[in-house]
């Protein structure tokens, strides 16, 4: 019953004008997908310079990234193929590539946490609708779009161990003020602080817009069985928004691993390597050391890594989250 | 319009405090920004947080002035405009077509460009920055406007497209199936009914990007070598490793790199938080 019919109109307005398909089933779909081709064809002219670009500007400079790992390169002469040698000095226990993950993922975690944590809890109290809730939520997120060179060059100002304003209040109350970004072992904490401050109101507008999107019915009929409102914060806002948190906080994870400008407007990765992140380390390998084949083998790790991370979420994170 | 999770008293100044408390956090260093722009190198450094006894609107005519070796903050304001909207211009354009293309016609190969732009929306972009540097420096576009507003629009091109589809898609046909019955093309469709229909989010997409562009500091420091080419942000880092003693002068060049900024959000406040969560719904 469902044969095929011989013809195809590739025009619906123009009416009877039909186009004999060949009887060979390999050529007769050939023919049915060139048929498509042309019927689309406005759409292929629409699409091709956004396909353009992003092939040019994305799609090339990672195939690249590959090719470049196995070269080694100076970023003005020849480059030479040297094999996998970059990957066996990045994986040696000199390179400070490890050191560098460790610290991208302590700084990814804790960005991702304080975000998100925060974030939610400020749109829980704005949805609230307290006075002032509208001011709350415009000024909230007005850090998410500074610039981070600013936000950088502001904070390491204000945090500034001997005259910064923060250390000159924590003194005059008689405490003993840490040395934030001057120090190791503080200098990751502080940039993680600086992001966390930065990145907040973003959490926070997707979980508000979220909360608000949930029927209000549910909280009358919650309040009529007798539910207080930490229970219906617990068991109506939170299961209803946690879609939303699982996609922040894989959103946020992805944006996390490639962070580059807070380290680099606040510290370019010292004291030491203390805030190294895998942006950093890339940055330092190719554009201060010249060793752009060493360079691109960590953009590759990076590629890898959130590669992985992007996967995960699109295949597995995205698909529950759309189910439920 | 109240959800209310909590009615009483104690409770409801529970929820006040961290709100207050976030809310000073975010305005104490922007006020510290301003306050001290319009202060003296000598006042900034003895009493950062007391107020101007005189405003010295000098600092900014110091900073548009160059002088000396120095490049005149009016040019970096001057590259940074024209960077951005040139970007927007050419990523509104591209963005809205593709979009227009994935959301209404069901070609061959669709799911796979929309697979594509996704998995380029997830790359690392700095990782992209080595090859992008080189392919710029073969072609001779390194400090060059083509070649930094060629590079954002590629960056910028998988999100706005994503966001652009997700509005296509939730915008009805009705009014573009009419057109087409009236004997309209496919091309007078896009511009006459879909274009106008969807300013809304067009709109959206461009705000967002252009905080983003605006602020771009990565690509800019290592494209733009040229300090009559740069943009604001990194003229910025490089004032602040110059002159790290001029305080004031710091403060009112940050000024400058922020307040356009602030002005976009004050403006269009609504589509900006709107294309951000339209982002992450998508």
């Amino acid at each position: 019953m469902n044969q095929e019919p011989d013809y195809v109109n590739l025009d619906p307005r123009v009416e009877p004008v039909a186009y004999a398909l060949p009887r060979n089933p390999t050529t007769r779909r050939t023919a049915r997908l060139m048929q498509q081709i042309w019927k689309y064809r406005l759409a292929y002219l629409f699409i091709s310079p956004a396909i353009a670009v992003v092939l040019i500007f994305i799609g090339y400079p990672v195939i690249d990234s590959l090719i470049l790992s196995l070269d080694r390169w100076d970023g003005l002469g020849k480059s030479t193929f040297i094999g996998l040698d970059n990957y066996r000095a990045m994986f040696s226990n000199t390179s400070g590539l490890l050191d560098s993950l460790r610290i991208t993922v302590i700084f990814t975690a804790c960005t991702t946490l304080g975000t998100a944590t925060l974030g939610f809890f400020l749109a829980v109290a704005i949805a609230e609708r307290v006075r002032g809730w509208r001011f709350f939520r415009i000024v909230n997120f007005i850090p998410v779009l500074l610039p981070m060179t600013v936000v950088g060059v502001l904070w390491g100002m204000l945090l500034d161990p001997t005259n910064g304003a923060v250390n000159t209040v924590i003194s005059s109350l008689g405490f003993s003020p840490p040395l934030w970004l001057a120090s190791p072992s503080t200098a990751l904490w502080t940039i993680i602080l600086v992001s966390i401050w930065q990145y907040t109101g973003f959490p926070m507008i997707v979980f508000l817009a979220a909360i608000e999107g949930i029927p209000l019915e549910l909280y009358e009929a919650a309040r009529m069985d007798g539910a207080n409102g930490w229970q219906r914060l617990r068991y109506i806002t939170w299961p209803l928004v946690q879609g939303v948190a699982l996609v922040l906080v894989m959103l946020q994870v992805i944006f996390g691993m490639r962070t580059f400008d807070v380290a680099w407007a606040m510290t370019q990765g010292g004291p030491g390597t203390a805030t190294t992140l895998l942006g950093v380390k890339l940055y330092q390998s190719a554009f201060l050391y010249s060793d752009y084949g060493y360079g691109s083998t960590v953009a590759v790790a990076m590629i890898v890594i959130i590669g992985t991370i992007a996967f995960v979420y699109l295949r597995l994170v995205r698909p529950l989250v759309a189910t439920t | 319009m109240s959800l209310a999770h909590f009615k009483t008293i104690g409770v409801r100044i529970a929820i006040y405090v961290p709100l207050i408390a976030w809310a000073a956090l975010v305005l104490m260093p922007l006020l510290f920004l301003y306050n001290n722009s319009l202060k003296t190198s000598e006042q900034v450094f003895l009493s950062p947080w007391s107020l101007p006894t005189e405003l010295q609107w000098t600092n900014f005519a110091q900073l548009f002035d160059g002088g000396g070796d120095a490049t005149s903050f009016a040019t970096y304001l001057e590259n940074s405009f024209i960077v951005t909207i040139a970007s927007l211009v050419a990523v509104g354009v591209i963005a809205s077509m593709a979009a227009y293309a994935l959301a209404r016609f069901p070609f061959p190969g669709a799911r796979f460009v929309q697979v594509l732009f996704i998995l380029a929306l997830a790359m690392p972009i700095t990782a992209l920055l080595i090859p992008i540097y080189s392919l710029m420096n073969g072609l001779q576009l390194l400090s060059s406007y083509v070649g930094i507003v060629a590079v954002y629009t590629g960056l910028w091109m998988p999100f706005s497209i994503l966001l652009l589809r997700a509005y296509y898609d939730s915008m009805p046909r009705e009014l573009e199936d009419a057109a087409r019955v009236d004997g309209c093309s496919d091309i007078g469709v896009f511009i006459r009914i879909v274009l106008p229909i969807s300013k809304g989010g067009l709109a959206s997409v461009t705000i967002v990007n252009a905080v983003g562009i605006w602020s771009e500091l990565l690509f800019a420091f290592i494209l733009l070598s040229d300090p009559n080419m740069q943009t604001i942000n990194v003229g910025l880092l490089a004032f602040k490793t110059q002159y790290q003693v001029q305080w004031n002068l710091l403060f009112a060049a940050m000024a400058l790199s922020v307040t356009p900024l602030l002005l976009l959000y004050a403006l269009f406040q609504r589509q900006i938080t709107k294309g951000m969560t339209l982002g992450a719904f998508r």
